[in-house]
């Protein structure tokens, strides 16, 4: 009887490790999805309802990377 | 990427310590980790801040797509050029910043002489994904070319807001805001509106996060009588109305938005500094976490569950630290990610939305499915193996201690 309960509490203590370990795999890979979409689109343009894959190459205006950057602050 | 990988062998690190001997950390081992966990979070949050920003240029052109030239104006905004068949201004474009849910939002707001927008193109964004696909699958910014500097920009007034992504349909509309009328005043020389001060927004969520704040305080009272009621019908409350109806429970992304410094205005998110002012406040006078016991959401949500297949608190043996361990570096990890990154709510894997709103990954989904049906047998079984938030009190709790216990045997030594 004994025996058997230790046994049932060794199942049930298995089965929520590999739950727990799962879930944690899919978190992982929930992370992992997001982080590379992040990456992805750092330098894509999220514009107008579509999210542009890559900006067509720009004519004329040379930037100036020495002038700071400009912006109006809420 | 590097912190995917650190992440398992530091996992199996704690484990193979752990494993033969110890049962419980000591204080100092736990609190030589939550120095660790401390330093490379706070790490992380420089190596963010340091990380440059991509180039506005594109952006400029999308806001104003006729323009084939973008001279910078006194370091404050372009002039929209057309070069053929003649020099021509066609207007301005200006970069305003607005505070949307999971932080700052850049736009570049093009404006033609009329003081009217032409175009807008989002810069910078730091949303939750899906409230910003929400956003873009709706003719929302659209709706905002053609708006004058004079108008107010209200949501569900001037402007129609997009249902379930309010916050980042308003931080947009706010930026436009302030980008057309930066244009209209410093390039147009036209007047400007004097702006409004913001009206506070206090309303259901609000009041209800007060009151169920009140009940875990006088339910936490070793003399009243009635707790267990008191602790159901806070967290059905707090199921119903801030799950399922507003789906604002707390999340990673909340702690995060703190983290960074990206405090949005008091008077449009009181419910926020209600949660975090509050819980804060709490832990440190009380040291008793109001939130997760007592009206988390999905907490609640989870002990349903257990209610109707009897769950209860199951031992995992000697596995309790491994799991534990794999809960904070999970916890840990996300944080680092989201501060590396400078993005609140990209890591935020909690499965609270997913519940409340029907709305995450195929991942979550799963998570929940298994989540839920585990609450049938065990106790609550998300806040005691997968929680962020859970970490994140314990990291406060040991840190309280510390500075306590220190204070005391600084206090003790000066008294002798």
């Amino acid at each position: 009887m004994e025996k058997n309960n230790n046994k049932k509490s060794r199942i049930s203590e298995i089965g929520i490790v590999i739950l727990v370990l799962v879930c944690a795999l899919l978190v992982m890979a929930e992370m992992t999805t997001n982080l590379v979409k992040e990456v992805n689109t750092q330098d894509t343009q999220v514009v107008n309802t579509q999210i542009l894959p890559t900006l067509m190459p720009l004519p004329t205006y040379p930037p100036d990377y020495n002038t700071p950057e400009p912006r109006f602050d809420s | 990427m590097l912190f995917v990988l650190i992440l398992p062998i530091t996992l199996l690190t704690m484990t193979i310590i752990n494993k033969p001997k110890i049962k419980q950390l000591s204080n100092k081992t736990d609190r030589i980790l939550a120095i660790i966990a401390l330093v490379t979070i706070l790490a992380a949050w420089v190596i963010g801040t340091t990380l440059s920003e991509g180039d506005v240029y594109p952006s400029l052109q999308i806001a104003f797509p006729e323009a084939d030239r973008f001279e910078p104006i006194n370091g404050s905004g372009f002039t929209a050029i057309q070069s053929q068949p003649e020099e021509t201004t066609l207007g301005y474009v200006a970069l305003a910043t607005a505070n949307g849910y999971g932080g700052p939002m850049k736009l570049a707001v093009g404006v033609d002489l009329e003081g009217n927008i032409h175009g807008l193109a989002i810069v910078q964004q730091k949303e939750t994904s899906s409230w910003m696909i929400k956003v873009l699958g709706t003719d929302f910014i659209e709706s905002l070319t053609g708006k004058s500097y004079m108008d107010d920009f209200q949501l569900n007034e001037d402007v129609d807001g997009v249902t379930g992504a309010t916050y980042t349909s308003r931080g947009i509309a706010d930026a436009a805001l302030l980008g057309s009328r930066a244009v209209a005043g410093k390039y147009l020389g036209l007047d400007i509106p004097v702006k409004e001060a913001l009206a506070i927004q206090f309303g259901i969520p609000e009041i209800t996060l007060i009151g169920l704040f009140a009940i875990g305080f006088i339910g936490h009272k070793k003399k009243f009588k009635y707790t267990k009621q008191a602790r159901w019908a806070s967290m059905l409350i707090g199921m119903i109305v801030l799950g399922f109806i507003y789906t604002r429970p707390l999340t990673l992304s909340d702690i995060n938005k703190f983290l960074l410094g990206f405090w949005p205005a008091w008077q449009t998110n009181l419910y926020w500094y209600l949660l975090i002012g509050g819980m804060l406040l709490v832990f440190t006078v009380d040291n008793k976490n109001p939130y997760c016991e007592w009206f988390c959401p999905f907490g609640a949500a989870q002990e349903c569950m257990g209610a109707i297949g009897g769950a209860k608190a199951r031992s995992v043996g000697r596995n309790k630290n491994m799991l534990l361990w794999v809960q904070r570096g999970l916890a840990w990890l996300a944080i680092v990610l989201a501060l590396l990154f400078r993005n609140p709510g990209l890591t935020s894997f909690e499965v609270f939305g997913t519940l409340f709103d029907l709305n995450g990954s195929g991942f979550q989904f799963a998570i929940l499915g298994i989540v839920l049906v585990a609450s049938l047998f065990i106790r609550r079984p998300w806040c005691t193996y997968l929680c962020p938030i859970r970490p994140v009190t314990d990291i406060y709790r040991t840190f309280r201690k510390w500075i306590l216990e220190s204070w005391k045997r600084i206090t003790t030594k000066k008294a002798a």
